[in-house]
């Protein structure tokens, strides 16, 4: 048992190991794509994209036309459209006003399914990951064909780390199985963690390239830094609000000084966001924004 | 059911509204400077308000139920079901009154689909006059009558629109909702002078004031309430002022909504036609 148990760790090792190095492997670019990402600023759009994808995208368009007053969102998520809108030149805006236009009173969860299915959803798409920024369709197969043979091992690797711990109690410890009991419940949480990690993000659909795209954009827009356009793509149209009333409950809070989390501290976001803070009844009044700027403390 | 009282004059100061439709609902929760609504009675259940009425009715703000199919004009009488709808309405909302068109909309079960202008003749006025009692005794506000906007006119009228509602007025005491797009289109479409009219109605008994857009398409003016309302019908607005001031002047907008900065600059218009004439607006 003890010598099963040791070709087993070394194999799901060995296993895991090859698997993450094929992960890394499909998820680099050519160098000339990564070099004609690198030397231009991505849109709004493809920033929505690389955070959310498709969704995302087309709920930041939603929220952007809602914002120009060039769509109307009633009760109930209906979207309705304006009459004499000013003209888009953007694509995924051209699909929304269009689609809204067809059929005014669609709900937004129905239209941005529109929109995700649209042809100049597919042309983002397409010249994303042609900059190297998001992942072919055949490699982002691959890397599920990979992720899946990562969870079996995880899932050997604790089966074995049951069997060895039974081991261990009924023969006592020895110096083999101790290693085996180790090396199997690093692999078993190590591919777990992968797992889970590759889960709740987007990594998986992004290169490595994609993926420091993103990170840099949200270290240069930090969650509640403001309602712009960037910060509504990276974060969703109702990002800032509650990013607003967690400082605000935040400064609320007695005997705790706020910081406000990051990039909230001493940025701007009250100022420069203007109608987040200035004239949304969650924040005027409250200690967090009412007069004294964001990043004072409150209580 | 109404007291003789209830059946004069609303008494209620209303300001400037705009009509409440669902899809300007979040718009017009935003929109500032509303100080009343108007709602079509036909679209509503009253056992079941839109959220968006109960949230503006909590703000304080009057919403007027505004009927469109009860035919005050025929020559049946009122159906009961809809004047109980009506009334329902009006309790629903709190409402400070109920207004209806004095329109023509159906005979013998068949429904006209259009707010058609009633035959202005003595016998007519006798069996509106019924018609109008019987509405305000089911009701249990004061009510208001709309004019119309006609393309056409009955052949034997023997009183102008503006007679007809005055004698209407002086039987009954029923409100005058004035429809000053409506004065227009009579004017543009049948040559029927607007102050004229104006200068014929009993104002003292005036509810509220309509305004409209509406466009010219081969030469017959349409009351679309689908664009912004001429200047011809806003200085009709401030000629109405001149003479007596409105309770209340409301913005209808049915259709091709345009943004809430458009909307508003709407009612910014209505206003300024208000104050030119020396009201606050």
């Amino acid at each position: 048992m003890d010598l099963f148990l040791l070709i087993l760790s070394v194999a799901l090792a060995a296993t895991a190991l090859t698997t993450a190095s094929a992960f890394k492997r499909e998820r680099a670019v050519p160098t000339t794509s990564r070099t004609r990402a690198m030397g231009r600023k991505l849109s709004h759009y493809e920033i929505a994209y690389l955070a959310g994808g498709p969704q995302q995208v087309a709920g930041t368009a939603i929220a952007l036309l809602t914002g120009s007053g060039d769509l109307r969102v009633a009760r109930g998520g209906h979207v309705h459209s304006v009459h004499a809108r000013s003209v888009s030149r953007d694509p995924v805006e051209q699909v929304v006003l269009a689609t809204v236009a067809d059929r005014s009173g669609l709900t937004a969860s129905a239209l941005k399914t529109e929109v995700r299915r649209s042809l100049a959803m597919d042309e983002l798409k397409r010249h994303l990951t042609d900059d190297g920024l998001v992942l072919p369709g055949d490699r982002a197969r691959r890397l599920d064909r990979l992720a899946a043979g990562l969870q079996v091992v995880s899932a050997l690797a604790f089966a074995g780390v049951v069997a060895a711990v039974v081991t261990v109690v009924t023969e006592g410890t020895k110096p083999l199985l101790a290693f085996s009991l180790i090396a199997l419940a690093i692999t078993g949480t190590g591919a777990a963690a992968a797992i889970a990690n590759r889960r709740k993000s987007r990594r998986h659909k992004l290169t490595a390239h994609g993926v420091e795209r993103l990170g840099n954009a949200r270290k240069t827009h930090p969650l509640g830094s403001g309602g712009g356009r960037v910060h509504t793509a990276l974060y969703g149209p109702g990002a800032q609000v509650k990013a607003d009333l967690r400082a605000a409950r935040a400064a609320r809070r007695p005997g705790r000084r706020a910081t406000y989390g990051g990039g909230y501290s001493g940025s701007s976001g009250c100022s420069s966001s203007g109608g987040s803070c200035g004239s949304s009844s969650s924040c005027g009044g409250g200690s967090g924004c009412g007069g004294g700027g964001c990043g004072g403390g409150g209580s | 059911m109404a007291e003789p009282g209830a059946r004069q004059r609303t008494g209620v100061e209303l300001g400037v509204g705009i009509g409440w439709r669902a899809e300007l609902d979040l718009s017009i929760e935003r929109m500032p400077g509303v100080d009343f609504l108007e709602v079509v009675a036909e679209n509503v259940r009253p056992a079941d308000l839109p959220e968006s009425l109960r949230v503006l009715r909590t703000r304080g703000l009057p919403v007027v139920p505004h009927g469109v199919s009860l035919g005050v004009g025929g020559a049946e009488p009122p159906s009961p079901a809809r004047l109980a709808h009506l009334a329902a309405c009006a309790e629903a909302l709190d409402a400070p009154l109920v207004s209806e068109h004095l329109a023509f909309v159906r005979g013998g079960g068949i429904e006209a689909g259009h707010l058609l202008p009633v035959p202005r003749t003595r016998e007519s006025l006798r069996v509106i006059t019924e018609n109008v009692r019987r509405a305000q005794d089911a009701l249990p506000v004061p009510l208001a009558l709309e004019n119309v906007a006609a393309i056409f006119g009955w052949p034997d009228d023997e009183l102008t629109e503006a007679q007809f509602l005055a004698e209407l007025v002086e039987r009954t005491g029923v409100g005058l909702l004035i429809d000053v797009a409506n004065l227009y289109t009579n004017q543009f479409n049948l040559g029927l002078s607007a102050t004229d009219a104006l200068d014929a109605l009993p104002l003292e008994h005036l509810a509220y004031v309509h305004v409209a857009g509406g466009y010219e398409h081969h030469g017959i003016w349409h009351d679309t309430h689908t664009t912004s309302a001429p200047e011809p019908v806003l200085d009709l607005l401030t000629e109405l002022c001149a003479r007596a001031t409105p309770p209340g002047v409301l913005l209808e907008w049915d259709d091709e909504y345009p943004s809430d900065a458009a909307l508003g600059n709407e009612l910014a218009r209505i206003r300024a036609a208000m104050s030119a004439a020396g009201e606050p607006g």
